[in-house]
């Protein structure tokens, strides 16, 4: 019998993601401190991550499907993360255009994670590759869906809930909110 | 060398999260996530030490 192997590094950050998302007081404490400039800028490091993909790939780790020369389009969502932030405080329209991004680096995320467990050797092992995706069960890679990947998805969560909230009160920046958070003064329910 | 250098760069993400959260809320909240990522790394390091990831 085959073990379930990642399942032990994937069950806990799914466990992770699901507090995060029914646990609305965590989201609106995020909403009101952090700037969403900030929020949505921090996604450029998955240029980094797509990076040593590639090297991941080269050394015989991960099948080239989860790379940018693959079918992994995360990149591009971490090469506009800059442009996107400067947008959402320029203009409604680019709080709009970022509400929309958030959701396509989320659909990116799906893709590259869908992938990489489907070519993970176990149970779930549906798609044959040129190689198996071993980074999921080889230390530190194993960070990249340990880590980084909700990383991202709370990033994106807090930015759609922050963008949502602003479309709906008319509010582009959020800068006075961080200072009633700061201060003590400010309400957390948005 | 990947290896280092991609430990590098998820100590670099786990500080700039911890101050962000530091400097945007508050340094207990701070502290709290820093020791659940530390336990966390532990875990999955553990884990895939022991071969029990597959």
């Amino acid at each position: 019998m085959r073990r379930p192997g990642i399942a032990f590094i994937v069950g806990p950050v799914l466990l992770f993601l699901i507090f995060v998302i029914v646990r609305p007081s965590i989201s609106a404490q995020g909403i009101l401190a952090f700037p969403l400039w900030l929020i949505l800028g921090t996604q450029c490091f998955r240029v980094g991550v797509e990076l040593f993909l590639h090297q991941l790939w080269i050394e015989g780790l991960v099948p080239k499907m989860l790379t940018f020369g693959g079918a992994n389009v995360d990149i591009y969502i971490g090469l506009s993360a800059p442009l996107i932030a400067w947008l959402s405080i320029r203009e409604r329209w680019g709080l709009k255009l970022a509400g929309a991004w958030n959701i396509l680096g989320l659909l990116a995320l799906l893709n590259v994670v869908t992938r990489a467990v489907l070519t993970a050797p176990g149970p779930l092992h549906l798609i044959h590759s040129e190689i198996p995706d071993r980074m999921i069960s080889t230390f530190p890679f194993l960070l990249i869906p340990g880590f980084l990947v909700p990383l991202a998805v709370v990033l994106h969560l807090l930015a759609i809930r922050a963008i949502g909230s602003r479309l709906r009160t008319g509010n582009r920046t959020n800068s006075i909110d961080a200072l009633r958070v700061r201060s003590g003064s400010g309400s957390t329910s948005v | 060398m990947t290896s280092a250098l991609f430990l590098g760069f998820v100590a670099l993400m786990t500080a700039f999260v911890v101050a962000m959260i530091d400097r945007y809320i508050n340094r207990r909240v701070a502290l709290g996530v820093l020791a659940g990522l530390v336990v966390w790394f532990l875990y999955a390091g553990l884990m895939a030490h022991f071969g029990i990831l597959g």
